[in-house]
This record gives structure tokens, sequence and C-alpha cells, in this order.
């Protein structure tokens, strides 16, 4: 047994605590004493009362924080009566019911029985504050201090947890529910350590051990969990909540980015039990610590998480300071368990931060690199996503890859040379037709698309394209006469699917509704008619979208090149009147695009055809065969390079030039108040100055062993997933309007221990999994129900649905088509067409990943913010929009229909059926069926139970023979289809129980 | 189904259907109040001011000119293709147009309709029939600038990500009315907004409470048709063997969780029934899909109105319809003329039909858009001239119209300067016209409140007043 699970003779344990009592826990109040009541009455008062009734306002005039005050009553006299607290006007109104107009308090929870009962006391011995009950911190902000509590030494073989949780029991004459069924237990140390269900097997191993020596079981097997690879993907999904981790911007462009990276680092880092300081320094400030390596940096990718919104015509300013604001935020919840937030527009109303303790948390963020920008700074529209990124190096990709550019660079090479000979054989005479490219002198775009001219003196667009767009290009003309002009839509690998099209990769076609061209030697020319084309001529044209309409005139009509998508295209077109051009320098075309859906060209390239203008027409014919056989391989080795791409993830990176930090009026970014350096709130434990204040000293602060919040609002989280609720049931606020702990001592003792074992997750995990607490049964007596309905007080084990990602791992596990395959790009599972389709940014096809990948956890399914995958937000995952540290467990018909009938369900049922033939193909029905309902949920079937599925069996066997009798004549396809339709109806039964989505 | 839901009905709700019970688990997430009276809202006293069942909430994803359709302006007419004096743009943001601004007039014809002679661009003939039955209100105005902020702005009271929408704030608040359907629902014609799923979320509240999309392809609710093979009765006889095999569990472990779960099956397994047959418009009569123009086995808005009427006739408590490409940065007469044809029909036919079947006192229509559209010019021609094609985003004024479930008809509220710039009188904030929306659904938008990290959060923030003027 390990030495740190067991109480020595002398506990060391927290304190510091002033024990205001759970207000929402029963019986806190024994032994009163006057001025420990009017602690606690206080510390109620000030979170339900003093918002309005205190230094703040004071409505009806009535101020409830001072004895001055509340001596001098307000506009309906002294709220106290000393010698009859039950006619009180304040015990009047404390009383009234929920949602009466007159009700104390009048917005939010009304007061508890217990709490008014403290009220009442407390006014019946005198309703005075003591002179230091005001001056009491919260608990929350005072350090959980060392004490010696001499009561341990009697039981010194006691598990601290156990002696914490019995000793609250105890007060309520209540006492530990027995252990859990050893099937139970293993399953639920299964799913609380990897999120994964255990084999019968496994059941069956751990039952064994554990008969002989239940505690050391559980040790062994929560140790060997802890080693799995599972560990870290099941942990990281609470810790990418909070970090509000997803793999797309957010808002209206909501183009997908690389971040993986940073997921994986987190699986890697619980993997390896990283020590929770350590964790905190790297992914708030990896990038600056000292000869800071990849994965340091990898790990900033925490805050650069926070949503961004690219959408066209946004100000890049007001996004930088949203995101600002969103890390300061999240930095509150995480590492201070409080609501900082609030004191962006004003000091917070309840707890002691300041609005300059909020600017001086904003100034330590705010040095980081804009991450969208303007491309134009004169064009609102051309905001787009810059970054930074951090280019992965020694990944097996950029082996690949780097293998593969040189090839390409060497048979480009030799392609060029081939061309440089056909051309010199072509061009041997001067004469010969020919379409020399025009040099654009300008481009406009009328919806300010940018872009580029390349080298080739093609025009290649940028940016998220408009819906429609008209382009106008200027070139001027060579000596040679001119026969007509040639268009070369091109492909472009920064085009959606390579183009040439700007609207989509699965189909980038491009719809040219007119091509014209005036004389643009001066201003009236422009201002003319167009000069009359004819002789349409393409490589391809759609069904119905002909090259002729582009000079038809008819704005309606267009050419198009839908289905040869993703290759290069050409038309040409012949001067009507050849002299149209004589002595004219200078020509403007304009091109109209107005289809929507961004159907617009992504790159293109004009030319004049010169000499004959059939033979001056691009023919691939024209190639010799080997330079088409090279052209052909270059293309695929191109597709090739282009799936190694290099691997990227989003990092923090500092500005050259510091920005000024200020206050900000109401917390609007366009109104800059006063300077302000980085500071820390006030309340909290001293900065200790070691050099600059940066992102990285700001790390150090948070996981100092001074700080009086970190420790206890880690330790809280992770108790918050075993047993459902934390012992601060609001994980995300220690503040005065938090909940208070149910078991203040147990928790501080938590904190304490964590930190002095080297803020070790994974030990503290140990430490509470090895608990007689935990191993508790889950059954809830009536009394239980009456009594303590949320198991507060911890009289028996955790019993609660698994999470969306947890449903489906088990589910995918149960079937045994679960992949294990770790990290990497996001994984598509199918999911229902067209939900990925929407207004604005970069359109997407959905594709479900190929052969295992579907396959895999769901901490590595795809999270486009803006689409979420629904079987997630079905139940209660969300779209990681802003920072999360607990879930809703809601239960609806919705999930129910989901875990019916969503194909990954579906499939996972079959999956379970196949796998029991699999297993147990020579045994009898009842023994499958036992098996079947083993591996969903661990245990062993009641008769009844088993009877129940056999039952269904029968019925489902005897319709579906009834109904293929009728279309399928031969008798032995007519049972095996019966039998497999029963079986699936099982199989879907089994996955649909309520014990099958529930850790028991 | 009786209404308003009082307490008890509520309780009664809360052990027997489903929409509601997790209103129970409530109090399971937040172990804050641990009864289901606990929970705010749907009393009595609160109900007293329910003016509407439901609310139809047309949505024009975009932002439509409210200076071509409802708010003309004969002085921007006459100054018309000028430069914009500098008074007009000072402190004033645009999220494209910059440089020298030029004032567009309106190109629409404009004309008095109905006894209140309120004007209607001859773009909506049908819409002008209804007029007396609507509240205008001209002086609407919001906080962001961009699509997506601002469509989460105007349903979640916050620019950013992560709220509930108004949706799922009122379905908190009052429950559903018809426990085999969701009591929030969604309807697409076009494609679906910027803001995406973001719009109709349930935030921080249960996921029960999000808004659910009734699709016009592929399944109307995703997951709602068995898997193929699968018959009726194969899922009848499955959900028996399931729902006792949870009775053993209950009686075994006593989890109330388990007697939820039991109840959820059986209404999806209802919902399976009553979705299609409500998405079914095979028993209008032809005289009413002529009415909306709606054409059965075809997704588009004037279908959308029919359904929402269905729906309400159901029980469903909201129903918002999101019809998409009214953002018209260019080519505005066109476009707008086109979008107008989809839905001028249907938005009247909607009008016209609640009312002659009573229905229109108890249902609330909404008609509106995120923000409007600009007094000045944007669009370039090819030549890079400026031109009138089309219009920006405008946050500061823009038009919003109301109608039934309390509202007086006829009435036109609020006023904006000669160029429509500006609110001059009678200014709405978003809040207002939310925490109007609540109370006329008998809820107090100060009171509807939910506690998430450490804050009662509620849907007007710390604004909202209520629009008493448009109360009848």
């Amino acid at each position: 047994m390990q030495s740190n699970i067991v109480l020595k003779a002398i506990l060391v344990v927290a304190s510091g605590l002033a024990c205001f009592g759970g207000p929402t826990i029963h019986g806190f109040h024994e032994a009163p004493q006057t001025s420990a009541r009017a602690t606690e009455a206080y510390a109620i008062m000030r979170r339900s009362c003093f918002e309005c009734h205190g230094p703040a306002r004071q409505e009806g005039g009535l101020r409830l924080d001072s004895n001055e005050a509340i001596q001098a009553g307000g506009d309906s006299g002294n709220p106290l009566d000393l010698q009859d607290p039950d006619s009180s006007e304040l015990m009047r109104r404390i009383r009234l019911p929920k949602g009466h107009e007159s009700v104390m308090p009048n917005r939010g929870a009304v007061l508890t029985e217990q709490e008014v009962a403290c009220i009442r006391e407390w006014m019946a011995r005198g309703g005075q504050w003591a002179s230091h009950t005001a001056s009491n911190k919260h608990w929350a902000y005072v350090a959980p201090a060392k004490q010696v509590i001499a009561s341990f030494a009697d039981q010194p073989e006691q598990h601290p947890i156990d002696f914490f949780v019995q000793k609250r029991l105890s007060s309520e004459g209540l006492a530990l529910s027995g252990p859990a069924d050893l099937h139970t237990l293993a399953r639920r140390l299964f799913l609380d350590l990897i999120g994964l269900p255990p084999t019968p097997r496994e059941v069956d191993d751990f039952a064994a051990e554990a008969t002989e020596d239940l505690p050391a079981a559980v040790e062994r097997l929560v140790d060997r969990l802890l080693e799995s690879p599972q560990y870290g993907e099941k942990w990281a999904r609470p810790w990418l909540d909070a970090a509000r981790y997803a793999d797309s911007h957010g808002f209206q462009r909501d183009d997908l980015h690389e971040l993986w990276a940073y997921r994986d680092w987190v699986i890697e880092a619980l993997n390896s039990d990283m020590p929770f300081d350590q964790f905190s320094i790297e992914q708030l400030a990896g990038d600056l610590l000292p000869n800071a390596t990849q994965s340091q940096k990898i790990a900033t990718g925490f805050n650069r998480c926070a949503p961004c919104n690219v959408e066209a015509g946004t100000d890049p300013e007001e996004n930088r300071f949203n995101q600002v604001v969103d890390r300061v935020n999240t930095l509150g919840y995480v590492w201070l368990g409080s609501t900082l937030e609030c004191a962006q527009c004003h000091d917070h109303k309840y707890d002691p931060f300041k609005q300059s303790d909020y600017y001086g948390l904003f100034a330590f963020f705010n040095q980081s690199e804009l991450e969208a920008d303007r491309s134009n700074p004169n064009v609102p529209g051309s905001i787009r996503f810059l970054g930074p990124y951090l280019n992965i190096s020694d990944t097996d990709e950029e082996r690949e890859r780097n293998q593969l550019v040189e090839t390409i660079g060497l048979m480009r090479a030799e392609l060029e040379s081939a061309l440089k000979e056909s051309v010199a054989t072509n061009t041997a005479n001067p004469s010969v037709a020919a379409a020399i490219a025009l040099k654009p002198i300008a481009f406009d775009s009328s919806e300010g698309s940018g872009h580029r001219i390349l080298e080739d003196n093609s025009i290649l667009l940028q940016d998220d394209p408009p819906d429609v767009d008209t382009y106008t290009v200027t070139a001027e003309l060579g000596e040679e006469p001119i026969v007509g002009f040639l268009l070369e839509t091109l492909t472009d690998p920064s085009l959606p699917g390579t183009g040439p099209g700007r609207g989509d990769a699965a189909r980038p076609n491009f719809v040219l509704n007119n091509f014209e061209i005036r004389r643009a030697d001066n201003s009236e020319e422009l201002q003319a008619e167009s000069i009359r084309l004819t002789d349409a001529r393409a490589d391809f044209s759609q069904k119905n979208f002909d090259v002729a309409n582009a000079i038809d005139g008819d704005s309606k009509s267009a050419w198009a090149i839908g289905a040869q998508f993703k290759r290069s295209h050409w038309a040409a077109f012949r001067i009507a009147d050849k002299d149209s051009f004589t002595g004219t320098k200078r020509v403007s075309f304009r091109m109209v695009q107005n289809n929507g859906n961004a159907r617009t060209i992504g790159r293109f390239r004009l030319s004049a055809l010169v000499g004959d203008f059939e033979k001056s027409l691009p023919s691939e014919s024209k190639e010799p065969p080997a330079i088409v056989k090279l052209r052909k391989k270059l293309e695929s080795l191109e597709k090739e390079r282009d799936k190694k791409i290099m691997r990227k993830t989003l990092v923090m990176r500092e500005v050259q030039k510091p920005r000024n930090s200020t206050m900000f009026s109401r917390g609007d970014f366009r109104n800059p108040g006063s300077v302000v350096d980085p500071s820390t709130p006030e309340i909290l434990h001293p900065f200790q100055e070691t050099g600059d204040r940066n992102r990285l000293t700001l790390a150090q602060w948070l996981v100092s062993r001074e700080n009086p919040l970190v420790g206890r609002v880690v330790v809280n989280r992770l108790w918050s997933e075993i047993f459902g609720t934390g012992l601060v049931a609001t994980p995300e606020d220690f503040g005065i309007k938090g909940d208070s702990p149910s078991h203040p001592e147990l928790l501080d003792w938590l904190a304490v221990d964590f930190m002095n074992n080297g803020w070790s997750q994974k030990q503290m995990l140990r430490q509470i999994l090895t608990s007689k607490t935990y191993r508790q049964s889950s059954r809830i007596s009536v009394e239980a129900r009456q009594h303590d309905p949320h198991n507060r007080l911890l009289a028996r084990g955790p019993r609660f649905r698994l999470t969306a990602e947890g449903i489906r791992d088990n589910a995918l596990a149960i079937s045994g088509r679960l992949s294990l395959k770790q990290f990497g790009p996001s994984i598509r599972p199918p999911q229902p067409d067209g939900l990925w389709k929407k207004v604005g940014g970069q359109q997407y096809d959905y594709e479900v990943s190929a052969g295992e990948d579907q396959y895999r956890r769901g901490v590595y399914v795809v999270l486009k913010r803006m689409s979420p995958y629904p079987s997630f937000i079905n139940f209660d995952a969300t779209a990681r929009l802003a920072c999360r540290l607990s879930r809703g467990r809601s239960n609806t018909p919705l999930q129910a229909l989901n875990l019916l009938n969503d194909p990954v369900f579906v499939d996972a049922a079959r999956g379970l059926v196949e796998r029991v033939q699999r297993e147990m193909p020579a045994s009898n029905l009842t023994q499958q069926l036992e098996h079947a309902f083993r591996m969903a949920i661990a245990r062993t079937p009641s008769r009844h139970e088993r009877d129940t599925l056999q039952r269904l069996y029968d019925r489902e066997y005897a319709a579906t023979l009834t109904t293929a009798s009728e279309d399928s004549p031969a008798q032995s396809s007519q049972s095996e289809k019966a039998r497999a339709a029963a079986w699936f109806a099982v199989a879907l039964a089994l996955m649909n129980l309520d014990e099958t989505i529930t850790k028991e | 189904m009786s209404f308003p839901l009082i307490e008890q009905d509520r309780r009664a709700f809360i052990r027997n259907t489903g929409f509601c019970l997790s209103t129970a688990a409530l109090g399971t997430l937040l172990n804050q109040s641990h009864s289901p009276a606990a929970n705010p809202t749907c009393l009595n006293r609160e109900r007293v001011s329910a003016r509407a069942k439901s609310v139809i909430y047309l949505h024009m994803i975009g932002a439509p000119s409210q200076l071509d359709l409802f708010d003309p302006k004969p002085e921007l007419i006459a100054h018309d293709n000028e430069v914009c004096p500098d008074s007009f743009l000072t402190g004033r943001k645009f999220a494209f147009i910059g440089g020298e601004m030029r004032l567009a007039g309106s190109r629409q014809k404009f004309s008095k309709q109905g006894e209140s002679g309120h004007a209607f661009s001859g773009l909506l003939p049908h819409l002008s029939k209804v007029a007396d039955e609507l509240c205008f209100v001209h002086s609407m105005h919001t906080e962001e600038i961009n699509h997506a902020p601002a469509q989460i702005f105007l349903h979640t009271g916050f620019g950013r990500g992560g709220r509930p929408s108004f949706g799922s704030w009122a379905t908190y608040g009052l429950a559903s009315a018809n426990e085999n359907l969701p009591a929030y629902v969604v309807l697409q014609s076009g494609t679906v907004g910027g803001a995406g799923s973001s719009m109709y979320s349930s935030g921080f509240l249960p996921s029960v409470y999000q808004g659910v999309p009734f699709r016009s392809e592929g399944e109307s609710v995703l997951f709602l048709s068995n898997p193929e093979g699968h018959s009726t009765e194969s899922r009848r006889r499955v959900l028996d063997a399931v729902g006792s095999l949870n009775e053993v569990r209950l009686a075994e472990v006593g989890d109330p969780e388990i007697a939820t779960r039991i109840s959820q099956y059986e209404l999806a397994y209802r919902m399976q029934t009553s979705v299609p047959e409500l998405m079914d418009l095979k028993d209008e009569t032809s005289e009413t899909l002529d009415l909306y123009g709606a054409k059965p086995g075809k997704g588009s808005f004037a279908n959308s109105c029919l359904l929402a009427r269905r729906l309400v006739e159901h029980g469903v408590r909201i129903v918002e319809l999101y019809d998409s490409d009214w953002d018209h940065h260019n080519n505005l007469d066109t476009s707008l003329a086109r979008k107008c044809k989809d839905i001028d029909q249907a938005a009247a036919a909607l009008i016209t039909d609640l009312k002659r079947r009573n229905m229109l006192d108890d249902t609330l229509v909404i008609w509106g858009s995120e923000f409007g559209r600009t007094p000045l010019a944007q669009g370039v021609d090819g030549q890079g001239n400026k031109t009138n094609g089309g219009r920006d985003h405008h946050k500061d004024a823009f038009t919003f119209w109301l109608a039934g479930g309390g509202i007086r008809g006829g009435v036109s509220y609020g006023e904006t300067d000669d160029f429509g710039f500006c609110v001059t009188e009678q200014p709405v904030h978003v809040h207002d016209l939310n925490a109007t929306v609540l109370h006329l659904l008998g809820l107090d938008h100060e009171r509807l409140t939910f506690k998430f990290q450490g804050r009662e959060f509620r849907l007007t923030d710390v604004g909202g007043n209520v629009m008493t003027a448009w109360l009848k």
C-alpha cells in the first residue's frame, strides 16, 4: 500500500477556512456561537443581499453591511426585530416563496431553510455584526494553511478522504454505503480513468483479485490504467473544454484552422503526468521560456483557441480586443476559479476584483501579434486570417514531403528543357500564329477582392471570395496586329480544390456571364460600346453554359466548366472587325461574374492572339507525347505532395514593438482610458518581481504555492469529473456568489496534498480512487434521495450519464469497431448531409474519414464551431466558443433518437452483433446474449434481464420470419435474415439502456 | 393542453413528459435549487402579462434595406448621389465603405397603405394589404456591425457565442405545450446564416432548450427515421425491451434519471410519428397552399410560413424562420425585388391565415434582421467609379415589424432623421425588443435568469425596457 494514501499519526491538513458552512448542506449549524453565527449570516447576506443593500447601492434606502446602517433602517423602517425575529420585515421577505414579487433576494435563488434559520438565529442573538466580521476575507482568498489536527492520531490507517467524508456523515447520523459490486466497480474505474469500458475478461480478472484483497486490487488497476495511453485522451476532454479548443475560427468566416498539435500536446502532457505548474506555464507562456522547445511553443495553442472573427468588414482591432478579453476571462475561470469577466466593464459587484485588476491582467496578454488583419488597410473587406503558425518540423510527413519536393523539382527542370526544345522547333518561323501573354497594368475587383500578379502574367485572386464579382483588367498591346484574345482560367494551389473557380473545394466552377473588351487609350473610349467579338472557342463548355454565352451581351447566360473542375481551361474570341485595335496601345477587359456563391474565376491570364486565329489556339495535341506524359506524372506527384502538407499549428507570439496598455471605459475597445501596467489582482498573493512582467511571469505567479485558489480549483475539477459534482459545486466560481464547499477541510487537505506531491494530477486521482468513498455502491435509497438528492454528503457512490464523447467512445468500444489510433489531424465520423453549408467563409465538403479513422475517439472528432458534430451537441457538448468548466447533463428525446437512429450508433449495434458471433461462435443463444450484455455493461444479467432479451430476440425473429417468408422462398435465407434482425434488435436495445450510457 | 401553464401543470409536466423534464435536472446541473419549483419561471404571477402563446420569428439573414421597403426618405432621394456631409459620418462605423461617401436615395415607389397609411414599397404588394395588422418599429438599433456577431447579439443579447438564444430562454421559461414536439423549432429557406447554429443554441442552458431544425431536405429532424430495414413494429419491440430493462434498473438503483430516460424514449417514439405528419402539407387545402404560394415537397419560405402556422397550431412555442441572401452590397434593386418576391406573399398569407383561424391574437409574428442598411451607396462599377449599386451594413437605425400576440396593429413607432442615419425619436435597443417579446409571453426579462459561472445571466444582460406603447 502506498504510504501517501494512508494517514500517518499526525495528519497535516489545510485550514484557514472560516467555515461558513454550505448553504445547501444540511445540519452544518450545530453548536452555535454568536460570533460563528454572525460570520455565517454575514457570508449569506454578503452573497445574497449586499449587491443591492450594500456600499454600492441602497435599494429602498436600506444598507445591511454595517451595524449603524442596519440601525438607521430603510424606507420601510428597521428590517430587524430583535425581540420577535419572526415578525421582522427581513424574515418576512426572505421567507416568501420564489417568484413572489416581494421575495428577497429579488433575483436568483431564494435562501435555503438552513440559511433562513441561520439569519433568524443571528437576529435573535442581537443582530449585530462583530467588529471583525466584515474584515474577514472570503475563505477562498485565504491560502490553505497547514494545521495539525490531533484527532487523526487515533486512526492512523484511515484514508484521508474517508476520514473527512465520514466525519461529516456521522455528524448527520449517516455512514458510507457498502462497496459497489466488483464488476460495477471495474467498469467505473475503466470509465473514469480511460473513458472506455472493460472487456468481460478484464472484469473477471479484477473480480478475482478483488475477492482476495479489494484495496490492493483497486490500487493495481488504478496504476495500470493511469499508465494506459488512453488515459490522456479521456482526461484531455475536460481540459479542452476549458481551453475552448476547436478546429475552426467561429463566426461567419468559420474556416478550419490547424491547432490539433496543441490537442495532441495536451494528451501527451497528461499521459506523462506533467506537473500542473509546468503544464500551466507551458500553455500560457511556453514561447517565452528560455530556449523554448517546439513542444513548449505548441503548448501556447491554449490561448490561440480563442475564437477569431474574420468576417469581411470586421475591425481587426476589435477582434484582437475581444480575444484578449477572452484570454483574461479564461485565465480567471481556469486558474483562479473566479468570474473576472464582470470587471471588464466595472469593479466586480461581489468579489474583490477591481476594474483596474482586470486591465492589469489584460496588459499581460496585450502584446501578442494580430491574428487577423486587412491585406489592404483601405479595404475593410480584405481582412484575412494570418496566424501566426508554427511550422512543425521533424514529422514523417515533412520528410516524405521534402523527398517529393526534390523529385518534383528535378522533373520540372526536365519538363522545362523539353518545352524549350519543342517551342524552339515550333517557333522557328516567326510569322507563325501565337498567343502573347498580356502583362496587366491594372486590376480592379468590383467587390474589392485582393489579388496578386504572378510572374507568368496571370492574376491570382486572394482572400475570402465575394458572392459575385466583376474584374477589370487594363493591359498594353504589342505591335503585331491582333486577331483575337485568349482567356486562360488556371488552377492554383491556393484556390479551393485548386480552382479555377473560387467557390468551394468540391466544385470549383466559375460562371462567366460577360467577357468584354474596350479600347482604353483615353477615358471616353471606356464609356463606349465594347468591341464586338465573335467565334467563341473553348477547350470545354458545360452543358447549357456554352462559351459563346460570354460574348452574347446577355448578362444572364454564361460560360462555365462543370464538372471539369480542378484543371485549367481556356476560351478564345476572334475580333469581329480585325481593324478594331489599329492604333490602340491600351485595352481594358471586363469580366462579369454575377452567378452568386462565389462562382468567380480564381486565377486567369489574358493573351493577344496574332497571326492565324485557328492556329494560334492552344491545343494539347500540339505537345509531344513525351511532354504530355511528363506533365501527367508531375501532376500526380504534386497531388501527392499536397497531401503531405507541412504540419503547422497556431501559437502565441509577441509583437516586436510593445503596445500601450490602458483601461477601457465600460469595457469598450473604442474608449481607452488611463495607462495601466501589467499587474495581478490586489486581493491575491503578491507578484514576485523576477524580471519582466510578461505572460511567463504571470504564469509563474498563477502556479505559485502562495496562490490560495489554484490548488483548490484544480483538485475540485478532478473531483467533479469523478463524483459528478465538485466539493465546490460551482467550479468556475469560488467567489462570494459561488457554492460553499461541502467538505471545506477535505478540499484544503487535497489542495495542499496536490501541491506537496509535485502538482501531480495522476497522484491526486490515485488518492481519490483508492478511497472507500469512491468504492461505494451508487444505489439510492428513498431516504437518501430525500435527504441528499445530489449526493453532496457522499453517502453513496457516483452515478451519472457519460459525456457526449464518452457515449460515442463507449459504444464504439462495445461494438469492437473502436480504433485506438492516436494523434494527428481531426477526423470526421459520418454525419447527416448538408450540415456544413452556410453563408460566408470557405465551403467545405464533409468527407467522412476513410478506414479506421472514422472510428477513432471523440477527442479527435472535428469541431467546426458554427456547425458542430450534432450528436455531441445533443449530449450537452458545446461549440467551444468560450471556456467551460462543467457541462450539463440533460435527458432529452433527441438523445433517444440519436442513440436509436444515428448511423454511427446503428453501425455500433451491428458491430456488437458481429463481435458476439466472432467471439462466441459455438455457444448457444443464452450464452451469446449474456456475453453481449456483459460487453455492454460489464455485469452479468439477472435471469429476468436475460429473459427479457431472449423474448425480444424471439419476437423479432418470429416477426421477421413471417415477413421474410412472403418475399423470399429459400428457407435458409429466411431464417438467416430473421436471425440477423433479431440480433440487431437485441444489440440496439443493449446500446440504448440507461445503464450503458451511465457510469454506475 | 391548458394555457397558461400554471405551476401545478408544470410539475405534472416535469413528472410526466419529456421536454420539460430537464428543468427538473436543472437542479442537478447546478446543485443550487433542488426542487423544480425553484425554477424561477412559469409562475402565475409572471404569466399575468402573457398575451402570446407562441412566436413566429421571420429573420431575414443578411439585412434587408429598410430604406427601400418601409422607411422612405424623400430628402435622401432629393440628395441622391451627392457627397454625404461629414457631419453625418463622424463617429460612425461602416463595415466596408470608406473614402468619399455618397448618399443613395431609394428608387422604389412608395405608397400609403391601409387605414393607418403606413408607407410600403411597391415591392411588397401582398404585405401592404395587411398593413393595419402590423406595428412598425423604425427606431431599432444594435451594437454589432458584422453579420455573425450581430446575428448572435440579436438572438442572445451578447455579440459573441456561448449564450442562449431568446427561443431557448423562452422555452426554458415556458416549457412545451405539446409533449410530442420540441418547444423551439427552426426552419430554413436558403443557406444557413453566417452564425450557424449559434443563433439557436441553448448556450449554457441544458440542451433540451436548443432550437431544433426541422429540415426540408433529408430527415425532417436529425435521426428521426428508423434505420433501413427496421420497422416501426421492430422499434416498438426494442423500446419495450429497453423500457422493461430500464424499469428493472430503476427499481434496483433508485435513480430518478432512469425514470426520465424511460419517458424520453417514449416521447422520441411519438415524435417519429408526429413530426412527419406535421411536416406533410398534404392535408392543407389548395386554397391555403395558394394563399401562401406553398408547394408541398419543396423547401421555400412559403412552405416554412405554412409549416410555422401548423407548428404553432400544435403548441410549439417558438418557430424561427431564417431566409437568407438579403445582404445587398450591390445590385440592390434587382436582388431586393427578387427577395421580396420570395417572402411577400407568404408573410402576408401567414398574417391572414392566422387571423382567420383566430390564432393571431395568441401568436406573435416578428419580422426583422440583424441590422439595417446605410443611406450611403456602396458598389463599384467596372471602371472603379462608385455607383448606387447597393448599401452597406447599418446598425444605428433599422426597421422591424410585429403583429398579433398582444401587439397593436396599424402603429408606427420611432423615427429616424431625414436621411435615415440615426434614430431621432423613441429608440429601441435589441434588449428592448427581447424584453418585450418575453413580456408578451408572460415572462419578466429581469427575473428569467440562470446562474452560470457565478452570475445570474439573463437575455437582456443589464438592459431592456418593455415597450408598452406597442401593446394592446
